[in-house]
């Protein structure tokens, strides 16, 4: 018989996010957004910025993450990211300063910045942005 | 012979640094308590990484061809240091540069470059003329993942530039508040752990990207939080070893007013002895 529940554990270098049953989650993959239910297959795959989206008997977390990893085994499913937090506990303001901020950093240019860095900061800031207005 | 003014004078100014002292005691026992936390809340992260990495070795075997897995002849050395920014901790700079010496004098190969994490090792190694290749100090205060991501950068390119053959940590981590154990660890290249004997059996995996493009991206990872890890570690041993240091420096200050007291009491009775001989002599002379 296939489990019903999965082991869901958000990890991240500062603290442990998240930890708890679930019966689906939803992950940024670094080749687009897919599903994990109950039963699935081992998996690795790596994710890019986006949301995490985590279903539990009608109950829905939404998490902002930035890049990592994520490692599916048999009824638990480890999410290992540099940055993520609840869609409830960002600060919008911050998000709102930081895009302004990448945006100077790109307009301004090569010379003074780092341009890479800017926009995946800008990405960041965007995802974070559009996940609290999603709820 | 010191007079009455000059004793009193002395016993103040242990009262003030004993007042330093605790102070100092306290600040970091405060310290030591956030970054033990945070200590804490790292190593989950860090264990899981390794495991993960250890899974992923150990089924992809043949393919695990990658430019920090791949190990070269140790010619060149590099030991990344750890020590603090800030004095007043006891041993616990003294003890990791002279590890971190012996080390390098035990090795038969005298191309070492070494990256200096904290400025007092910085201000060592730099007087003394050593070859740094990295040196990253005053992060401690606002400690943050970016440092580690710093640190990790530069000895991927040193090692991929093949600078430097083999890359150590030299580091105190932390056991509890009184205890550091001094550890040296291998960075670089990485070697992964074996899976344990009858553990579990990892299922074949699904990749997505294939497996090539995931260890790209962990090894780096892991490193990063490795270093991450050693930052931590060294940062919760450094307070608790300023605890120490101070709660022992208060002590001893205590230890000096008794007796500098005691001197004091004896100075004024022998004082105060002359004084009625004198003036029981007086009248003696007087009466006479």
């Amino acid at each position: 018989m296939l489990p019903k529940k999965l082991n869901v554990e958000i990890l991240t270098p500062n603290k442990q996010v998240y930890s708890e049953e679930a019966s689906s989650v939803r992950l940024p993959g670094s080749e687009g957004y897919f599903g994990i239910l109950p039963g699935h297959t081992p998996l690795l795959a790596t994710l890019t910025i986006g949301e995490i989206k985590v279903e539990n008997d009608g109950k829905t977390d939404y998490f902002a993450a930035s890049g990592g990893v994520v490692e599916v085994l048999a009824g638990s499913i480890s999410i290992l990211v540099e940055t993520s937090e609840l869609a409830a506990d960002i600060d919008k303001k911050r998000a709102a300063t930081s895009k302004e901020r990448a945006e100077k950093k790109i307009k301004e240019g090569r010379k003074r910045w780092d341009v890479k860095r800017a926009e995946v900061a800008l990405l960041r800031a965007v995802n974070r942005m559009k996940i609290t207005s999603s709820i | 012979m010191a007079t009455l003014s000059d004793i009193k004078r002395r016993i103040g100014s242990v009262k003030s640094t004993q007042q330093i002292t605790k102070a100092m005691k306290m600040v970091a026992a405060a310290k030591l308590r956030r970054a033990q936390e945070r200590l804490l809340n790292a190593r989950p992260y860090a264990q899981r990484f390794e495991e993960l990495l250890t899974h992923v070795t150990a089924q992809e075997k043949q393919q695990s061809s990658h430019p920090l897995l791949e190990v070269r002849e140790a010619n060149k050395l590099c030991y990344v240091v750890v020590t603090s920014d800030r004095g007043f901790c006891g041993g616990f700079n003294s003890n990791v540069i002279k590890r971190a010496k012996s080390e390098v004098d035990s090795q038969t190969s005298d191309d070492i470059t070494l990256v200096a994490v904290g400025g007092k090792g910085a201000d060592f190694y730099l007087r003394r003329g050593y070859q740094i290749s990295g040196k990253y100090v005053g992060i401690f205060n606002n400690l943050d993942f970016h440092h580690a991501t710093q640190i990790s950068a530069r000895i991927q390119e040193l090692y991929q530039a093949q600078e430097v053959d083999r890359v150590f940590a030299v580091y105190n981590s932390f056991k509890s508040a009184g205890t550091q154990v001094l550890k040296v660890a291998q960075l670089l290249p990485v070697e992964p752990n074996q899976p344990e004997e009858g553990g579990a059996v990892f299922a074949d995996y699904l990749y997505e990207p294939e497996a090539g493009k995931i260890l790209d991206e962990i090894i780096p990872k892991n490193l990063n939080v490795q270093i991450w890890r050693i930052l931590l570690e060294s940062y919760a041993a450094e307070e608790g070893a300023r605890m120490v240091a101070m709660d022992a420096a208060t002590e001893n200050a205590e230890e000096m007013i008794y007796d500098l007291t005691l001197h004091y009491n004896k100075v004024r009775q022998s004082a105060i002895t002359t004084e009625i001989a004198e003036i029981v002599g007086g009248a003696e002379a007087l009466r006479g």
